[in-house]
């Protein structure tokens, strides 16, 4: 627990303005939607069409940055404790990898989940229901949000030396998914609906996770690692590599 | 060349282990009255410290009566008058007091001093000599804390490594030296855990390599000059982060590195100097007293006086660890290593004590009455074999007095004369790496 604890001060004191401004997009998100309900079908809350439409852009923007930003953290964080290269000076210190990651999904929940269930608790009351009557409700949005949003972002980061080569990896799987749907819309026989989708959701979170253990996990400590044949940089660590 | 050799130890100064030496290397005899000492410069350039404490040493030496500046001639031992030598034994009081208490302390015997004492009495009466080993206080262990075995690594069609059998023994100082693309880093970050072997096996303080994870390494501190720190981290905030990690953190060792080092606590390791960033890696690897020292050419691109302060922080370290070093820098090895292995091609081409090196290899000049033909066949030791008008060059890898001369009379005949001139560190590995090439 102390090295936990040690490894989160550590990256709270290092990336508290990512942290920030998370959680300030997501509080401004929260307002404009407590906005959205006052003004609803009344021009005129907005101070005309004008400011209808500069509210519209701004929620618009906050909602399209949110994401951007939980990624950015995400990826900064893990990417502290960088998996790929061989130069890090934390390789050789005695890091454990189970506490690693302990630390670093700490370290989410702190910095965006914690802060969006509040959120979700606030905004529940704010429209006149009482949370604590939602609790299991929000916090299954919470896991799923983890498991479809942050585990994938979390599962590039572990794999990608930097922000750039993440967003180069985000920018490959893009185009293959816009090239599957056109194969998809080619191929009209062909659908991804339909009972298949839990299976292919399952299989992607099993994945994730898997990749992620595999390549945190050091190679004393089990079979399979992510080998010398390695990542993208073409070394491994043995270890869990995640550089500060 | 100085007619003593100093290796450093931690704890004294500077000042006083050269004093010391000097002392003793007249007190037995290798310095006789007479015999010219060497120059400050000479002593300064030789020993690589400061020109100040170089003749700190002579004055003090010359104020002892130990030395005598002779006009013309320069600085000389002086002859030791009885008289002196009462005064020596009163100069003694106050070691022989501490040696007194300090045994008092540790509960040994007054025999047990005694014969200790008549042991070193011996040895420096010439009977036995004291190597490097000796000189650390018979540091040598059997223990392997290092250890490969027909260690290989390839990368791709690469062969970095190719059967490597390594054994570095408890408390040595071993140097690895070699060519770049020797394989040197490479075995290095296999022992760290940061590549896994091909084939073969390595361990690292009893521990298999690819297990060498988590808690090993608080008996570990790696440095290397490629190491990528967090630069945005102060030089304060990097030493508290890592302290919880190290069960044997030693916080008053941290403060005296950090003030040994002369290290700024607030500036950001970013904004370091390359020799600040090494000190300051090195006081991280050094705080918790760990059972062994990787370093991975530490020296490199540094300045001398740098170089010395980061030598001073290890061997203050060297009694308690053992040192597993990889270096070009020779002269800066030369100077602490007690054990070197030469490293070229993937492959160990020899691994022994440096004094024991040093001893074996030699220039060797024959001169001969007529022109010189360079023999068909010639002894394997004998490297890098040249000749001119009347003189026959080589490097003589196994050098001992009298079979050394005796194959030289086999291969010339009746010589002229032949001279054995000892051979630097340096020149051993030029040697060795240009025979390298050659066959390659």
């Amino acid at each position: 627990m102390k090295q936990i604890l040690n490894i989160f001060r550590k990256d709270l004191r290092r990336y508290w303005r990512e942290s920030a401004v998370s959680v300030a997009l997501l509080v401004a998100y929260g307002w404009n939607d407590v906005k959205g309900w006052a003004g609803e079908g009344n021009v005129a809350a907005y101070g005309g069409i004008g400011g209808l439409i500069s509210y519209q852009f701004l929620s618009g923007l906050v909602a399209a940055l949110l994401p951007v930003a939980w990624a950015f953290l995400i990826v900064r964080v893990i990417q502290g404790e960088a998996l790929v290269g061989d130069r890090q000076f934390w390789v050789t210190r005695p890091y454990e990898w189970k506490k690693l990651l302990a630390e670093k999904v700490l370290f989410v929940i702190v910095t965006i989940n914690l802060p969006l269930l509040i959120e979700d608790f606030i905004l529940l009351a704010k429209a006149g229901f009482p949370p604590t009557h939602y609790v299991i409700g929000l916090l299954w949005m919470q896991l799923l949000i983890s498991l479809i949003l942050i585990l994938p972002i979390a599962t590039l980061a572990t794999v990608t030396a930097s922000v750039v080569q993440m967003i180069l990896a985000v920018l490959g799987i893009v185009l293959y998914m816009i090239g599957v749907a056109a194969l998809v819309s080619v191929v009209p026989s062909s659908s991804f609906s339909g009972p298949a989708d839990s299976v292919e959701l399952t299989l992607l979170i099993a994945t994730c996770g898997a990749v992620i253990i595999v390549a945190i996990r050091p190679a004393g400590d089990g079979p399979g690692t992510m080998a010398d044949s390695g990542s993208c940089s073409g070394h491994r660590s043995d270890r869990s590599s995640y550089s500060i | 060349m100085i007619p003593f050799r100093v290796y450093f130890r931690p704890g004294v100064s500077l000042y006083e282990q050269v004093a010391y030496a000097a002392k003793k290397a007249m007190v037995s005899r290798q310095m006789r009255p007479g015999d010219p000492f060497p120059s400050v410069r000479v002593l300064s350039r030789e020993l690589r410290i400061n020109p100040n404490t170089a003749h700190k040493v002579v004055t003090h030496l010359l104020a002892a009566g130990l030395l005598e500046a002779r006009p013309g001639i320069g600085t000389v031992v002086a002859e030791l008058p009885e008289s002196r030598k009462i005064e020596r034994t009163q100069l003694l009081g106050h070691e022989i007091e501490q040696l007194a208490v300090e045994a008092k302390k540790l509960g040994i015997p007054l025999e047990e001093v005694v014969t200790s004492i008549s042991e070193h009495w011996r040895k420096l009466g010439g009977r036995e000599t004291g190597g490097p080993e000796a000189e650390r206080g018979g540091r040598r262990k059997t223990m392997s804390v290092v250890r490969t075995e027909n260690l290989v690594k390839t990368f791709w069609r690469v062969e970095a490594l190719n059967g490597l059998n390594l054994d570095v023994l408890e408390g040595a100082v071993y140097a690895l030296v070699g060519p770049n693309g020797a394989g040197k880093t490479t075995a290095i970050k296999i022992l760290m855990n940061i590549f896994g072997p091909t084939s073969g096996r390595a361990e690292v303080l009893g521990v298999e390599s690819a297990r060498v994870v988590g808690r090993t390494f608080t008996s570990i501190g790696y440095v290397s000059e490629n190491q990528e720190l967090p630069d945005w981290m102060r030089v304060g905030t990097f030493l508290d982060y890592l302290r919880p990690f190290y069960p044997s953190w030693d916080r008053a060792l941290e403060d005296r590195l950090i003030r040994q080092f002369d290290l700024p606590r607030e500036r950001k390791l970013g904004n370091l100097s390359r020799g600040m960033r090494m000190k300051a890696a090195l006081a991280g690897s050094l705080a918790y007293h760990p059972k062994l020292i990787v370093l991975d050419e530490p020296f490199t691109g540094l300045d001398p006086l740098v170089r010395d302060e980061l030598i001073q922080g290890l061997l203050e370290q060297a009694e308690e660890s053992t040192i597993f070093v990889l270096s070009h820098d020779l002269a800066e090895i030369e100077s602490f290593a007690s054990h070197v292995g030469y490293l070229e091609q993937g492959r160990l081409r020899f691994s022994e004590e440096l004094e024991k090196l040093v001893e074996r290899f030699r220039e060797v000049q024959v001169t001969l009455d007529g022109s010189p033909r360079l023999p068909e066949t010639a002894p394997e030791s004998w490297m890098q074999l040249s000749s001119s008008p009347v003189v026959v060059r080589f490097i003589e890898s196994r050098f001992e007095p009298e079979r050394t001369k005796a194959e030289i009379r086999g291969v010339f005949g009746e010589v002229r004369d032949v001279t054995f001139s000892p051979m630097t560190l340096r020149e051993i590995f030029l040697a060795m790496a240009k025979v390298g090439r050659n066959a390659a």
